[in-house]
């Protein structure tokens, strides 16, 4: 008799250890959720570098919350036709992610002429992912060695010398005019289709000055066919060392086009917690790491606030530099 | 055939107004360098107006021509066509709300019934396989179809 | 020599039977997804990346490679059989191999496609081999300026598309111009025909709109009439070849398409609905009987689909050579390659020689593989057509429905294909062809940036188009096109109206 209602103690103790243990290892983890898929929108076709990025995410994601991530392209006009939809009729319930790029996001939000339905406070930050620092590249037969090259003859010769972008309000289209405003020059700029095009044009002489992000630059660098005369980061980039930066020679100018996710506005805390810690334990995945190095893709990740604070900052970055092009 | 090209004619006309005047809204010559975002659809609706305008007159001068042989559809063509057209329509309206299965199967029965004409056995089988059939298919490959507010693909 | 050397032991390991197997079943995906709508090549070779995680990188790629070019043949598929065009690239195929369809002559049609495709992706691989490094020197000198006249020269061809009337054609010429002209333009980021409907930003959508004005439009066009008897029995379903009286004009249509294909591959940013449809016109522009294209002869179904796949196989040439991926196919591959740790340019070759080998002769082995594949399965695809058309038609429009949903996961595209639809019924109706519309569209937005792109680097000035040699050259070529295209059209002209006259 005493023996058995000892070992109901005992057992009723490790029950209700075992209860409490388990109770608060799930802490962070919200009540019934996630039941069921994750999708995650993206604003830009299918193969491409944000694309990429985030089907390699969600293979790692997919094993911490325990649900199948699935990646949904909705392509179109830099991502706005995404974003739209996305505010109409994606539910705060936790279930629907958008992949949002900035400063695009800014580009189409802050520009009146692309009549945007929907503002930054429709999204709700959830955690940052990648970050690809802007650059200019120039091939190797060019004669600009230094930033500084470029910059004289910029000045020596207002508005002859041709940088390229990929696309108005895009993040290079940004740091072009960035770029001009900090060190009061003139460039002739030419707004290309993409990556490969931009790339192409360089290569082939057509144009003198290729900004874009590093990530699409490291084939032709390695490669010997071109190389980067400054990136636009707070440090020098860690598998470029000898490429400065443009804070080291005096321009107080940072640039990147960076990817991060957000729900939309009303979406549950705990929900919205859970998925920042998810998605922050996704990126320490091993895995995961050597995946994006090898598509090129630099992580950075920043939770809630972060994230928030980044955007308001890019927020006013963009407001100055649209100005500059809607004169 | 006088009357049908005019029609057409005058349906091409009014189009290039329109164009012209829509482009109109944007600069016809670029800011910078080149033409602008203007130019090229003006001067398409100039070449459409002119076009249209010359062949009407080509119409009028020529002698009318009788309309090619079953060029009006029979009632039946036209009851047909009002089945596939309308079945689209309402396709894509439900499509949101309902999701892919069930408006592909309602889409499926309707015009395999109306126009295919088959046992009702053979209509169903056939409707669910074109709708919960392909709905798996795709699903496997991943492919992403509208669900609808029952969250059904 | 060299080369030589390095491709036979490319080929010892491409016939690994490991890798045999991965290109085997890289060409069946691929087919498949040509076939399956909604599932383009760039979307489907995007899909399978992740599981090229898990393979040998080499394997990987072969796969891939195998993938893509096999979805080039795939989309020929739905063309000819339903009058569905899966992708860009095989639009123009729709135009006579449908016919040949409704003539009984599919087996025929898909078998000059595979004979055609398997011969141009052989060729343009053993142009790879020989002269990368060279031609894509030459292909760096493309800059807009070249690259507009080049363009130029594909719009000067739409008035050998013309049936009857050179009226119609310019008319809708046009119109594809003005419908390419929807959305943000490339020059002020102005949004032009958009109303304010954010699907429209982006421009029209080709895919939806060629899947409405063929694939759609006839199908109520043969609902107006009758469903029975839509599709001929005639012949043997099992003959793929040609008659004996086509073989000649295919081997020349082949031996065209194969030439223009592989040009245009090597140049970065074309695409390859561009290279078929160039070569269609070309075609019909030096045909003895321009009439006949349209009404199913076989030379409208053999050069366009030879032009693809040499495109195909040509555009992995800048890519291999210099980084430069031509197409958005090829980028994704490009993806895989660099996730794979490979870097594309002047030292895959030297630094991964094995590798680069291995893939290249993986090229000829899959375009083998293909043809072999492709070849028996011909009457199978064939016999799908003795379906009852009122069948048949009902699962045609849930394809389109898929097909113009999935492309973009987007409902507006299949209102724009239903809208358009009746837009291709009432033109095929009212005898506009439609084919003009279709090359313009493509060429309206390429032509359009390069144009502005060149005067920006110009600085407004037009003197670049006339003072670059190549771009000269095209000029030329394109002005001689269009005033003996003008030359012929005259007088037939001229003759229709008396024959009308007589009526």
């Amino acid at each position: 008799m005493k023996r058995t209602s000892i070992a109901c103690l005992v057992l009723g103790l490790i029950l209700a250890g075992g209860l409490f243990l388990t109770q608060a290892l799930a802490a962070d983890k919200p009540k019934d959720y996630p039941t069921k898929p994750v999708t995650i929108q993206i604003g830009f076709g299918a193969g491409g570098s944000s694309d990429v990025g985030v089907r390699v995410l969600a293979e790692s994601l997919k094993k911490i919350i325990g649900q199948p991530v699935l990646a949904e392209n909705k392509p179109g006009a830099g991502s706005q036709v995404m974003l739209t939809d996305f505010k109409n009729n994606a539910k705060p319930d936790g279930y629907t992610m958008a992949l949002i790029n900035v400063p695009q996001i800014q580009t189409i939000v802050f520009d009146a002429s692309s009549k945007p339905l929907f503002s930054m406070k429709d999204f709700q930050p959830v955690a940052n992912h990648v970050q690809d620092p802007g650059a200019i590249l120039v091939r190797k037969e060019s004669k600009y060695n230094t930033l500084e090259d470029l910059i004289n003859d910029a000045k020596a010769r207002p508005g002859q010398v041709t940088a390229s972008t990929t696309g108005i309000g895009s993040d290079d289209h940004l740091a072009v005019l960035d770029v001009e405003r900090r060190a009061k020059v003139k460039f002739n700029i030419v707004h290309l289709k993409d990556t490969p095009t931009a790339l192409t044009r360089a290569l082939g002489g057509h144009t003198d000055a290729n900004f874009d992000n590093i990530g699409g630059f490291l084939p032709s660098v390695n490669s010997g066919l071109a190389r980067i005369l400054a990136v636009m980061m707070e440090q020098r980039y860690s598998d470029l060392p000898n490429v400065p930066t443009f804070k080291e020679r005096g321009y107080d100018l940072v640039s990147s086009s960076t990817r991060g996710y957000v729900f939309p506005a009303g979406t549950p805390m705990p929900i919205v917690k859970y998925m920042e810690q998810s998605i922050k334990k996704a990126m320490d995945d091993p895995e995961h790491i050597d995946r994006m190095k090898k598509a090129g893709l630099t992580l950075k990740f920043m939770g809630i606030e972060e994230f928030g604070k980044f955007l308001e900052g890019q927020n006013e970055r963009a407001k100055q530099l649209i100005e500059l092009y809607r004169k | 055939m006088r009357r049908l090209n005019a029609i057409v004619w005058g349906a091409m006309l009014a189009f290039g107004a329109f164009v012209i005047l829509q482009s109109l809204k944007h600069n016809y010559y670029g800011s910078d360098f080149g033409p602008g975002p203007g130019f090229f659809s003006f001067w398409l609706g100039v070449l459409l107006m002119a076009l249209s305008l010359a062949q009407m007159v080509m119409t009028y001068r020529r002698p009318a021509e009788p309309l090619p042989a079953g060029f009006i559809p029979g009632r039946e063509g036209v009851t047909r066509m009002v089945c596939i057209i309308g079945a689209l329509a309402a396709a894509l309206l439900m499509m949101t709300t309902l999701g892919y299965s069930l408006t592909m199967l309602g889409f499926c029965i309707f015009l395999l019934h109306r126009l295919g004409r088959q046992p009702w056995w053979l209509t169903l089988v056939l409707a669910a396989v074109a709708s919960f059939g392909t709905a798996y298919l795709f699903g496997l490959l991943q492919v992403m179809l509208p669900k609808g507010v029952l969250g059904l693909m | 020599m060299e080369a030589f050397q390095h491709l036979m032991t490319g080929f010892a390991a491409a016939l690994s039977p490991l890798n045999l197997l991965f290109a085997t079943i890289g060409c069946v995906l691929g087919t498949l997804i040509g076939v399956l709508p909604g599932l383009g090549p760039a979307a489907g070779t995007a899909l399978l990346i992740p599981i090229t995680f898990k393979l040998e990188p080499t394997s990987a790629i072969i796969m891939l490679a195998a993938i893509y070019y096999g979805a080039m043949y795939g989309g020929t598929i739905t063309s000819v059989l339903i009058n569905v065009p899966g992708e860009a690239a095989s639009v123009v195929t729709c135009l006579d191999g449908y016919e040949m369809a409704k003539q009984g002559r599919a087996g025929a049609a898909l078998g000059i496609a595979a004979i055609g495709s398997f011969f141009g992706g052989t060729v343009a691989t053993f142009g790879l081999v020989l002269v990368a490094l060279p031609l894509t020197r030459f292909a760096l000198k493309f800059g807009s300026p070249e690259y507009f006249s080049l363009l130029l020269v594909g719009l000067s061809l739409v008035m050998g598309l013309a049936g009857k009337s050179l009226a119609k054609a310019l008319v809708m010429g046009a119109l594809g111009l003005i419908f390419s002209f929807v959305g943000v333009d490339p020059v002020e980021g102005a949004p032009r025909f958009t109303f304010d409907i954010a699907p429209l930003m982006d421009g029209i959508r080709f895919v939806p709109v060629v899947m409405g004005f063929f694939g759609i439009g006839e199908i109520l066009i043969n609902a107006e009439r009758s469903l029975a008897g839509v599709i001929a029995e005639g012949g043997k379903v099992s003959s793929f070849l040609p008659r004996r009286d086509e073989v000649r004009i295919s081997i020349l249509s082949i031996l065209r398409g194969t030439g223009l294909g592989f040009f245009l591959g090597l140049i970065p940013g074309t695409n390859s609905a561009v290279a078929s449809f160039m070569s269609y016109s070309i075609e019909r522009k030096f045909s003895r009987h321009p009439d006949a294209f349209g009404t199913g002869i076989i030379e409208g179904v053999a050069a366009p689909e030879t032009a693809n796949n040499a495109y195909a196989n040509a555009a992995l040439i800048p890519l291999f050579t210099l980084g430069l991926p031509g197409s958005p196919t090829i980028a994704i591959l490009m993806g895989a390659l660099i996730m794979n740790g490979l870097t594309p340019g002047p030292l895959l070759f030297s630094q991964h020689a094995g590798f680069v080998w291995a893939v290249i002769a993986s090229l000829y082995i899959g375009n083998l593989i293909l043809l072999i594949l492709n070849l028996p399965l011909v009457g199978w695809w064939a016999k799908l057509l003795k379906i009852p058309y009122n069948i048949l038609m009902v699962f045609i429009l849930v394809f389109c429905i898929i097909g113009a949903y999935s492309l973009n996961n987007s409902m507006f595209d299949v209102g724009m294909m239903l809208v358009c639809g009746l837009l291709g019924y009432l033109f095929k109706k009212l005898d506009f062809p439609l084919a003009p519309a279709v090359l313009t569209l493509i060429l309206g937005p390429l032509m359009e940036q390069s144009l502005r792109e060149s005067l920006s680097v110009s600085q407004g000035s037009f003197a670049i188009f006339f003072t670059r040699p190549i771009s000269l050259f095209f000029l030329i070529v394109a002005a001689l096109i269009m005033v003996t295209s003008a030359w012929q059209a005259w007088p037939s002209t001229i003759r229709e109206e008396s024959k009308e006259a007589q009526v």
